[in-house]
């Protein structure tokens, strides 16, 4: 009984010291950085508020008549989150150097990000406003110049105005410093003339410096604004905080399971030996084991798909460089409409002048007649007559009559410019023209050249060589389209060599069960870096207002709905050829 | 602007990137991103084109937006707020109130060219108008207080204007006999220096003035303003002064430099630190002479005008904005056609008639 009793009291002991020693590593506290979701969730609210404020600005740079409520609603939401991040666990809790400098890099350039949009609204309205008015200050400076005869001044003017739009579409900081010192040149000479022409010269100058000062600055806000570096480095801000925090949780629980085999020791050693003892401890012990590695798995998924969930709803992965893609969009497209519409509004303001003083000489006029049939002293009718001819003297200074015609071909002009970009936009997104039947590719290459013939210079040949190959099935209107921009491409591409044995070469075969057409030339040739991008959207080498930069992409767009797939051969200074390949899809029987 | 206000626009920001998500997210291939992306493009240059089509018509769809006709705010927080915008004992020696300045009976500002703070001091700068000023975007001329809330400090502590320190302040409130259970009513923490400054905030708030003349013309009655009026908000467009000041404040949603395109303190000399705008706040070169756009919205009610108050009427205002920012020449009858329209701009609010 003793010996029953001192085995009880024995096994009693060890059930103690092990439940003893599993309680105190159950009652462990594992750190756990709660804010950690948090923190995620608000990063990516950040980088998704980011990228949708850029996006709001260029709205309101790509839209007339616009206001800046919606830019600065922005503000107070992107604060706030920015000061509770700046805060937050991760900002001043106990987390490793490089992952705290990260966070406050980022912070920053959300911070400057507010800068940025500040300089952007103020240099936008100063230039916007100044881009209308100068043409009109170009112009009634002009006329007042030529009516004074002074032939050398109007002419200096206009060409002050011209190289002011030059460096307006090109900026660089060379023309920039050139004609800042034409403008103070003529700033120095202003009290010279008297006051009904200083006046002005002044208001030209003034606004001419300003668009020359302000438009560097306004390019370079609106690249800061544009830029999504907050994307970039959120990014990398939320892989590195995620490893981080998966680590710290790992090691903790490691640090626990040390414990626990600590604490199995010392139930050994206070028991020495009790194999069923052991045994039940070394089982629990596995269970244990398996359930730490599960706990962290568990643990670690939930934050991701969590976090992931946020990310879901905040902002797509793609965002940023759609972001890129719709910047530059929105900067040619404002840029090509913008410019005519500069004009074509000014323009107008002058018409309208015009026409209040046409409207008061009529009405002058009809008044005279009738006050001429009820007079009979001829001095009066005299001195009506002088003052009736000043007045068309004035409208005829004033309302510039002789430059009317003048100011409608500049407004046709710049309506035909916006019409341009219109058919361009409209070509790559219309879906009217893809009526699809059988054709033959031969007849799309023949009335390609005959529509692409005013675009090849006259030194340039044209050779074809075209195989018989099977119909293809699709838009012959859509593939005329592809066949134009590529000769065109050939075309531009011989023309900016300046050479006079150009060669454009267009060949069809049947290759491999696939019809092949290939459009070649021996032009100036694609580098590495634009083959790249060559087929982006609005990526274009050609001069601001010579090219939308969609060609390939419609080329590009319409093959691959063909199923087909365009490729291209370049050696700079030598030539490129383009080659795209369309499937032959059997024709059913008629 | 309220809290639950702010959450609203919240609300819409979200809405609308989730709807650039979605876009983006439904539209995996190139072909139709491309699409997405030129259906807002022809909305864009459509939008071009029908408002160079319709200049000078009316418009609904306006650069200048109504002014919401209610505001959401604690009603509770605004009596309070009410009697501490009235309260002396903010200041040092018991003297000057918020309203000392901001007088609601004359518009929310006292009309002086620089208000007179504790023991005749002056300020340095001309008073803005506390009205619609829960609608600006920052606070002050050179924008240095986020919220209506942190703007409370400058005025408290500053020694020419109310010259106190909060303990004082506080000390004061709790001796008095209203104010220590109005406090617990709102906030559980009873009298502190952020509850004194968001019960007055949340007064400000409330202190919008909607249903002006011409915001009911954008609201749709055409003939809630006059031919001349109307010319005179024609004007205010062609002549460029819409680029700063526009949206619901007609201003105060953006910084800009005061001489623009001429030099204006070339002219007028003497230069002040105040002078300098935003550049006190930033250091940045580029912000020298930058001040918030002030809203237009109580014109009419606040001379004297600019920050330096060194313009007495409306006329004095624009002879100055077309010299140094819009740099061109107006006619006389234009810019009185302007100052028309800028009377149409004030709206309504019980204060103003107490």
């Amino acid at each position: 009984m003793k010996r029953i009793s001192s085995i009880f009291l024995f096994i009693g002991v060890i059930a103690f010291s092990g439940a003893l020693g599993f309680y105190l590593v159950k009652i462990m506290p594992i750190q756990q950085d709660i804010s950690f979701a948090d923190n995620i969730e608000n990063i990516q609210k950040l980088q998704a508020l980011d990228a949708a404020w850029s996006l709001s600005a260029l709205h309101t740079y790509s839209t007339p008549n616009s206001d800046f409520d919606e830019v600065a609603a922005y503000l107070p939401i992107v604060r706030e989150l920015r000061k509770t991040l700046g805060i937050s666990e991760l900002a001043t809790g106990d987390v490793p150097d490089t992952l705290k400098n990260k966070l406050m890099r980022f912070l920053l350039i959300i911070e400057s990000k507010e800068e940025s949009i500040e300089h952007f609204k103020s240099n936008f309205a100063v230039v916007r406003n100044s881009l209308k008015f100068l043409p009109l200050a170009s112009r009634v400076l002009n006329t007042k110049f030529r009516t004074m005869g002074d032939k050398k001044n109007a002419e200096e003017i206009s060409s002050l105005y011209e190289r002011t739009n030059v460096f307006l579409q090109r900026p660089d900081e060379g023309t920039q410093v050139e004609l800042l010192m034409a403008l103070n040149k003529k700033d120095e000479i202003l009290m010279e003339f008297p006051e009904d022409v200083a006046n002005p010269l002044g208001n030209f100058i003034s606004h001419a410096r300003v668009l020359v000062e302000r438009k560097i600055q306004l390019d370079a806000s609106i690249e800061r604004v544009v830029n999504l570096q907050a994307n970039k480095v959120g990014n990398e801000l939320i892989s590195q905080y995620k490893t981080y925090y998966s680590e710290t949780l790992g090691k903790q629980y490691d640090e626990k399971f040390i414990n626990f085999i600590f604490s199995l020791i010392a139930a050994l050693l206070l028991a020495i030996v009790a194999i069923t003892g052991v045994v039940i401890l070394f089982r629990q012990g596995q269970e244990f084991d398996e359930k730490l590695e599960q706990g962290i798995a568990e643990k670690t998924e939930a934050y991701e798909s969590a976090a992931s969930e946020a990310s879901g709803s905040m902002v797509d992965k793609n965002l940023g460089q759609s972001m890129e893609g719709m910047g530059r969009m929105v900067a040619t497209v404002t840029h090509e409409i913008n410019t005519p519409l500069g004009y074509l509004g000014s323009n107008l303001q002058v018409l309208h002048n015009g026409m209040e003083k046409m409207q008061t000489l009529m009405n002058e006029f009809s008044t005279l007649k009738n006050d001429l049939s009820n007079m009979d002293d001829n001095s009066q009718i005299s001195s009506r007559i002088d003052n009736f001819s000043i007045l068309v003297q004035n409208t005829q200074d004033e309302a510039m009559l002789d430059e009317l015609p003048e100011i409608v071909d500049d407004m046709q002009g710049g309506i035909e410019q916006i019409q341009h970009v219109i058919k361009d936009l409209g070509d790559f997104s219309r879906k009217d023209r893809s009526d699809e039947d059988w054709f033959e590719i031969k007849q799309c290459v023949e009335s390609a050249l005959k529509m692409a013939k005013k675009e090849i210079t006259a030194g340039t040949k044209v050779q074809t060589d075209l195989k018989d190959v099977p119909e293809i099935f699709g838009s012959p209107a859509e593939m005329n389209q592809v066949l134009i921009n590529l000769i065109n491409n050939a075309a531009h591409a011989i023309e900016a060599t300046g050479r006079d044995n150009g060669l454009i070469k267009i060949r069809t075969s049947l290759e491999k069960g696939q019809v092949m057409v290939s459009v070649m030339d021996n032009g100036e040739g694609i580098d590495e870096e634009t083959r790249r991008k060559i087929f982006e959207p609005f990526f274009t080498t050609k001069d601001v207002g010579k090219g939308t930069g969609l060609g390939l992409a419609i080329v590009r767009r319409i093959v691959t709905k063909h199923g087909g797939k365009v490729l291209l051969k370049s050696i700079p200074g030598k030539g490129t050829n383009f080659v795209f390949v369309l499937p032959v899809k059997k024709k059913p029987q008629e | 602007m309220s809290k639950t206000h702010r959450l609203s626009q919240k609300d819409d920001v979200m809405q609308m990137m989730l709807a650039i998500k979605q876009t983006l997210k439904s539209s995996k291939h190139f072909s139709w991103k491309c699409t997405c992306g030129f259906t807002l493009c022809f909305f864009l240059i459509s939008m071009v084109c029908i408002s160079q089509v319709l200049a000078g018509e009316p418009l609904l769809d306006e650069p200048i937006k109504p002014i919401p006709l209610t505001v959401d705010v604690d009603p509770k927080k605004v009596a309070l707020g009410r009697l501490l915008f009235h309260e002396n004992r903010l200041s040092g020696d018991n003297t000057v109130s918020c309203a000392t300045c901001h007088n609601l009976k004359t518009g929310g500002v006292d009309r002086t060219k620089f208000s007179t703070g504790i023991k005749g001091r002056k300020g340095p700068i001309n008073t803005p108008t506390v009205f619609n000023s829960g609608l600006l975007f920052r606070q002050f001329w050179d924008g240095r207080a986020e919220t209506l809330e942190d703007q409370i400090d400058w005025p408290i502590q500053n020694p020419v204007e109310m010259g106190s320190q909060w303990p004082d302040v506080l000390a004061k409130l709790y001796d008095d006999d209203k104010y220590p259970d109005m406090f617990k009513a709102i906030y559980e923490d009873g009298i502190t220096r952020e509850n004194v400054k968001n019960a007055i905030a949340e007064f400000e708030r409330s202190l919008i003035t909607p249903n002006s003349r011409f915001d009911q013309y954008l609201r749709g009655d055409a003939n809630a303003i006059t031919a001349k009026e109307k010319r005179g908000y024609m004007l205010f467009k062609r002549y460029g002064c819409i680029s700063c000041h526009q949206g619901v404040a007609v201003g105060g949603n953006m910084f800009q430099v005061f001489g623009a395109v001429n030099s204006y303190f070339k002219v007028r000399g003497n230069i002040t630190e105040a002078d300098m705008g935003r550049f006190n706040v930033t250091g940045n070169p580029e912000d020298k002479h930058v001040f918030k756009v002030p809203s237009l919205r109580m014109v009419a009610l606040t001379p004297p005008y600019l920050h330096d108050g060194t313009a007495k009427t409306m006329l004095d205002v624009e002879h100055v904005m077309f010299k140094f920012q819009l740099g061109r020449k107006a006619p006389l009858k234009d810019k009185e056609a302007i100052v028309e329209f800028l009377k149409t701009l004030a709206g309504e609010h019980p204060e103003m008639k107490k």
